[in-house]
């Protein structure tokens, strides 16, 4: 026999973060924008791998996926998790492609990620100052 | 200024400033304490359970404390989101990063493998699919080498070890923002998180397709659960009626509460989801098919919206193996036993494991029993409380993973996959056994949270730590590796021979070009079948004549420590018969020493004239 409705019990049991905030969002492109422009001005300038590497890890991270997620209305670490694999997503299918093609050019690969994630990024962080999610 | 509190508000405010100062103390002097421990421990000879017995106290110290504060604060009335995400981070690093950090090169023989695809991409620019099967899933090597070269560190092996940290921090993240979804509970989403992190020692999240495919997998079930999971169509309805039956659930239904992003990003949210997808079918060979699993298990239940998501991901993951069909049928052969008994206790260990080996297997089995059995009754509770819908949908993803069993042993690791793929929602289940609606546990009702915590740490490093004297390489070790590899001093097409099992045996780009002659006959048949106690001069000059059986243009015999560790631990030969056949090949006028090294020693076999 089906359980009779109990409306003793709450109906709610959610406990889940809300949307993250224009200006979360914002703060957060900003920083992997700058961060961007460390790496490729370190890898311009021929730094040693092991002080450029935290730079170019934390921008091939979260930097490409950024503009395409930085809408969505989710909440912070679900912005970031979904983030991080759009962008690991993003840069193994191109660098798939460029493999698969007989193209081989990481450099300018990472050069033109880096200037179209900025240059979209910038676009996304002043649209979320105008039209916020 | 502020006036002065009340009494009771006063003691409220200080306990408040003590708490928090105890949650942030915490996770500093378990970080203090683990660094001060890796610079007591001295590594340079492991004994058997690898890195546990030569551990400093401090970091037991250091790890028992964050395990309990972690796990306190998890179930403390009052989320603490900041000390919890430092608790997460130093809990992290002390059981995935103290190897890397106290060993040279990257631990695990076949990282070594993984590192040589991705240099010879780095060399070549593109991949040759006649070499191996990495070759034609490249999708995880092709990001790495691309990585390689805009980092600067152009030989992976000088970050590879620093994967396992890298991917277990990404998976945390994702396997917090999946129980959310599924759970609607930050506190269930942070304890499945510890719990999570603790468990998974199945040692997947090294350098290799597994640990990105296993991010991709979970960041499409985030999509799917976050922004297409829907009511239950008939199918779920009638298998959430059936258990509320069977478990004669007395109150109303309670989940099915429509997703708050739902509708407003379906659009989006499927194109990222079929990227995922398709990059993972291009990257590992077994996740994209457990993926399609775990939604064609929902769809069926109508909890996936819309269904043709499904068809979608298939036509991606199927359009892939397409091309690559006939490589895999010959080569593995699709299905390798539809008996799923055989599939799970397929091993790929050789040898007969000694008593220390079969202790942390029976380790590792009763701490996956125990999860699939403790995340059941968690299940039961869920849907006792009115989540018959949340149980159903962690059910599905918890067991849909098993029907792996069906078809593949995967080399002997399928189980420890199934595993893998089913440990984020064992661990909410497990949440929901002590917890089944996120409620706090305060106090004396922490000590059973507390213990489990514990208890599953001791396993984790068993399993994990455990066999460092078989995970780690020396430095020389890898140095051999490079010399057989290295044209200059070996030729193409030469013979390698291993004494045993785990020596780096294919290393940097052209890693193809030596071939493997395994040396079982140390093991048993063609030597008599008798354990080779006191080497003759007749087993050196077998092993001679078995090199030459494989018409290489030259030989070589190997000895290492790591090889010497696995014959030890896996009774490959009677004690000390190893070193005593070395001895034997170190004087016979067949073989020549040409890299010697206190940990690797290369013989290169003398032609005849």
């Amino acid at each position: 026999m089906p359980a009779p409705h109990d409306d003793a019990v709450p109906r709610s049991a959610s406990d889940v973060l809300g949307p993250a905030s224009s200006r979360t969002r914002q703060r957060l492109g900003l920083a992997l924008i700058g961060v961007t422009v460390l790496a490729v001005l370190l890898a311009a300038g021929q730094a040693p791998g092991a002080v450029r590497v935290p730079f170019v890890l934390v921008a091939a991270t979260l930097l490409p996926g950024y503009p395409i997620v930085v809408r969505l209305p989710v909440d912070l670490p679900t912005l970031l998790a979904l983030d991080i694999c759009t962008s690991l997503a993003l840069e193994a299918a191109l660098t798939f492609l460029l493999v698969q093609a007989d193209f081989w050019h990481p450099q300018g690969l990472g050069l033109l990620l880096a200037v179209a994630g900025v240059s979209a990024s910038m676009l996304a962080v002043t649209a979320l100052r105008e039209t916020p999610p | 200024m502020s006036p002065p509190a009340s009494g009771s508000g006063g003691r409220a405010a200080a306990r408040e400033r003590r708490v928090r100062i105890v949650a942030w103390t915490v996770p500093l002097a378990g970080a203090g304490l683990w660094a001060v421990g890796l610079i007591l421990t001295d590594i340079t000879a492991l004994p058997s359970f690898g890195l546990i017995p030569v551990l400093a106290w401090p970091y037991w110290v250091g790890l028992a404390l964050v395990v309990g504060g972690t796990t306190v604060l998890t179930h403390a009335p009052r989320l603490r989101h900041g000390p919890l995400l430092a608790h997460l981070g130093v809990l992290i690093a002390m059981l995935y990063a103290t190897a890397p950090a106290l060993e040279d090169p990257p631990r695990y023989t076949y990282t070594y493998k993984h590192v040589a695809i991705t240099q010879y991409i780095e060399r070549y620019g593109t991949v040759e699919p006649s070499i191996d099967i990495y070759h034609r899933w490249p999708g995880f090597f092709s990001l790495s080498a691309w990585f390689s070269q805009v980092s600067g560190l152009l030989d992976p092996t000088s970050y590879a070890a620093w994967a396992e940290v890298y991917f277990t921090a990404i998976d945390a993240l994702l396997v917090w923002v999946c129980i959310q979804a599924v759970a609607r509970s930050q506190r269930t989403a942070w304890q499945a998180t510890v719990l999570f992190t603790l468990t998974n020692w199945v040692g997947q999240n090294y350098y290799a397709p597994q640990a990105f495919g296993f991010v991709l997998m979970l960041g499409v079930l985030l999509l799917c659960l976050v922004a297409l999971r829907t009511a239950p169509g008939p199918f779920g309805r009638w298998v959430e009626r059936s258990v509320r039956l069977l478990l004669r659930v007395r109150v109303a239904p309670r989940d099915h509460q429509p997703t708050a992003f739902r509708g407003r990003l379906s659009g989006r949210t499927i194109g990222l989801a079929v990227m995922f997808d398709a990059v993972l079918a291009a990257s590992h060979q077994l996740t994209p098919y457990v993926l399609l699993m775990q939604l064609a298990a929902l769809v069926m239940g109508g909890y996936l919206r819309p269904w043709w998501v499904l068809v979608v991901t298939s036509a991606a993951t199927i359009g892939y193996l397409v091309p690559n069909y006939d490589f895999v049928v010959h080569k593995y052969g699709l299905l390798t036993s539809t008996d799923p008994l055989a599939n799970a206790r397929s091993e790929t260990v050789e040898g007969v494991p000694g008593a220390d080996q079969l202790l942390i297997q029976h380790i590792a089995l009763g701490t996956a029993v125990f999860c699939f059995l403790f995340a059941f009754v968690g299940l039961v509770r869920r849907a006792r409380r009115g989540f018959a819908g949340d149980a159903v949908v962690v059910g599905a993803l918890i067991f849909t993973p098993v029907l792996t069993l069906v078809a593949q042993n995967y080399g002997g690791e399928a189980k420890l996959r199934v595993y893998l793929y089913a440990l984020p929602w064992l661990c909410v289940g497990l949440c929901w056994a002590l917890s089944p609606e996120g409620e706090p546990r305060a106090r004396l009702r922490s000590v059973l949270p507390v213990g489990m915590a514990l208890g599953l740490t001791v396993a984790f490093i068993a399993q994990f730590l455990g066999r460092e004297d078989i995970n780690m390489l020396s430095r020389d070790e890898v140095g051999a590796a490079a010399y057989l590899f290295n044209s200059s001093n070996v030729q193409p097409g030469s013979i390698v021979m291993l004494t045993a099992p785990n020596f780096p045996e294919r290393y940097g780009p052209l890693y193809f070009r030596l071939a493997r002659a395994n040396l079982p006959t140390l093991t048993s048949s063609d030597f008599g079948e008798r354990p080779l106690l006191f080497p003759r001069g007749d087993d050196v000059e077998e092993a001679a004549r078995l090199i030459e059986l494989e018409e290489g243009t030259s030989g070589y015999l190997v000895f290492s420590q790591g090889q010497e560790a696995y014959a030890r631990n896996n009774q490959l030969y009677a004690p000390h018969a190893l070193r005593a056949f070395e001895g034997a090949v170190a004087q016979s006028a067949r073989f020549r020493l040409v890299y010697d090294t206190p940990t690797a020693r290369i013989y290169e076999l003398v032609k005849r004239p």
